[in-house]
């Protein structure tokens, strides 16, 4: 609780400058988003239409007035504005959006530590044979593969040749697959690489030793006491990829057209609707800074070492 | 390692390409013949043609000299830029290491690609844009990694001494600190390039890069996409690139990281 309060501050302080700098840099950039808006509706540029269209969104304000106006409004009401393409909330078309996104993330991070844990187990467990190259040779190639290249080769393998899974669009399960896969193939290398390099660090410590010495089985030794140990790391990386999942599933959700929200603010960025992104990235932001906090706050509970650290350190 | 030469021996010839290109392609990339359009590899043209009959193989051999030079600047900008910053923070410390912290903290609150996108929605679709998006984002890991070890390095006893010879602080950091602490950020400045090349080829994919006809690799993806069933040649090969090409620097940056690592530990 004390840890929580201390962190709190920089956390809001984190949140408060992202979405000042997605506010200002947006509104400074050029193109104008009344004139782009405006000309793409109507197919030529209307000037009146645009006067109309700036006075009844509020861009005529300064940028440290419409700021703080939109800063009150998402503390005090939960408002984010509305979309400047579809008039909609902003909150709206996030959490109408948010599902598939996140459906897709907690597939994806569910497959990844599957996969990342068994290869990285079988490449310490095993190390320096056979098995070990191989699924050296397996993580070395999640993490080089181009994702959208996956995706491709998948829809051409799956779709196109046996004609087996839906290329792209969302609802079903077989529409889940090829997206888990490509986008937790990468994560699940790196949780490889965590796992291994933790496996064997933690197989060389002492307890380690004592609890062989006291003549536990191989196998009671290996999963009871080392690879509870050698989780932390890979708790921790897991938890920070959730957020990127979340937020950086861009190029798999525009491969496999999958309805996320991703894709949204994109395109949103593209026809400089403020509102948009401006507002999903201070929620993107909140959600990362949480979840942060509470892969710290886990890993306190997991590892009473850093408790300790935190309370000496008072 | 019997890897590692060949993947040096890849990084090299990529390398050559993006130096010479001109030399290895048998066609010019640009090179629009509508006669031959989207012929499968045969001997006159060994990955095929694409839609406009241009050369696939000179495309990719072209595409090196694109994601090549603009992955090293990425990894360059981001290598100086993020070893000055981490010095500065580890070794005066106080204001100068909070503000440089804070602005961390804040990169690293959101995942890079948010903010590259947010940075290209500003700046324009366009490869020296891209570069500076990347760029902007890529350096807080080398700034955190040096200021580390620049945090113990400044303990030593050697640096204590330089200092009561009256060493000014420039000297203390450049001949003293930064050969300490350089070798891991070369390492992951060579991992660096490719997973900028990953990324390049990536934002491209979406169209926020490179744009056409430049012959780019995540271009020639995205535009391969029509094609797919009639003629997968034309994404095969694009991509088989990319991904010989990162998998590559990789391997060389891991095996440079787990040297200097190797030497660190005898050190101890």
């Amino acid at each position: 609780m004390e840890y929580l309060l201390k962190r709190m501050p920089s956390a809001v302080a984190t949140v408060l400058v992202a979405s000042f700098l997605s506010f200002c840099l947006l509104y400074f950039a050029p193109g104008d988003a009344a004139y782009i808006i405006i000309t793409q509706k109507l197919d030529e540029p209307d000037y009146e239409a645009i006067e109309h269209f700036i006075l009844k969104n509020r861009l005529d304000l300064p940028v440290l007035e419409g700021y703080i106006l939109w800063l009150s409004m998402v503390f005090l009401h939960f408002d984010f504005g509305n979309s400047l393409r579809t008039g909609e909330e902003v909150l709206q078309e996030f959490l109408v959006r948010f599902p598939a996104t996140l459906t897709l993330a907690l597939s994806a991070l569910l497959f990844a530590v599957f996969l990342g844990i068994t290869l990285g187990m079988l490449s310490a467990l095993k190390s320096g044979t056979f098995w070990d190259s191989i699924a050296r040779a397996v993580t070395s190639a999640g993490i080089s593969i181009p994702e959208f290249w996956l995706g491709m080769l998948l829809i051409l393998l799956f779709s196109l040749k046996l004609g087996i899974l839906p290329s792209f669009g969302y609802g079903s399960v077989e529409h889940l697959i090829m997206p888990t896969l490509v986008l937790g193939f990468h994560l699940s290398s790196r949780i490889a690489r965590v796992t291994r390099e933790s496996m064997l660090d933690v197989m060389e410590k002492n307890y380690i030793l004592a609890a062989r010495a006291r003549g536990y089985t191989e196998r009671r030794v290996i999963f009871i006491h080392a690879f509870r140990n050698a989780l932390i790391p890979v708790a921790t990386l897991a938890g920070m990829d959730l957020g990127h999942l979340l937020g950086g599933a861009v190029i798999v959700e525009s491969i496999f057209a999958w309805p996320g929200v991703g894709k949204f603010m994109v395109d949103s960025l593209f026809a400089r609707d403020f509102p948009v992104v401006s507002g999903f990235i201070m929620i993107f932001t909140f959600f990362f800074v949480s979840i942060n906090l509470l892969v710290d706050l886990l890993y306190m509970r997991i590892n009473p070492k850093i408790r300790v650290t935190w309370h000496a350190r008072e | 390692m019997r890897g590692n030469k060949i993947a040096l021996a890849i990084v090299s010839a990529i390398i050559l390409f993006a130096l010479f290109p001109d030399v290895f392609s048998p066609y010019d990339p640009n090179q629009i013949n509508l006669d031959r359009a989207l012929e499968t590899p045969s001997l006159k043209h060994l990955f095929g043609t694409d839609n406009f009959g241009r050369d696939i193989l000179s495309r990719v051999i072209h595409g090196a000299r694109v994601s090549f030079f603009a992955g090293v600047t990425i990894a360059g900008i981001s290598f100086a830029l993020g070893t000055l910053l981490g010095l500065i923070a580890g070794y005066y410390g106080g204001p100068a290491d909070e503000l440089v912290m804070r602005v961390v903290d804040i990169l690293l609150a959101m995942p890079g690609i948010i903010i590259a996108l947010i940075i290209i929605g500003i700046l324009g679709p366009s490869m020296p844009n891209l570069v500076v998006a990347l760029a902007s984002v890529g350096w807080v890991k080398y700034a955190r990694l040096v200021r580390g070890s620049t945090l113990e390095i400044k303990e030593e006893e050697f640096v204590e001494s330089a200092r009561a010879l009256g060493c000014t602080d420039f000297y203390i950091l450049y001949r003293h600190i930064l050969p300490n602490v350089i070798s891991p950020a070369i390492a992951l400045a060579t991992l660096d390039i490719g997973s900028a090349i990953l990324h390049i080829a990536g934002m491209s994919f979406l169209g926020l890069g490179a744009q056409p006809p430049t012959p780019e690799w995540g271009i020639m993806l995205r535009e391969s996409i029509a094609f797919m069933e009639t003629a997968p040649h034309l994404m095969i090969f694009p991509g088989l690139m990319i991904f010989v090409t990162v998998y590559s620097f990789n391997a060389l940056g891991d095996s440079l990281g787990s040297r200097w690592r190797h030497y660190g530990t005898l050190g101890d």
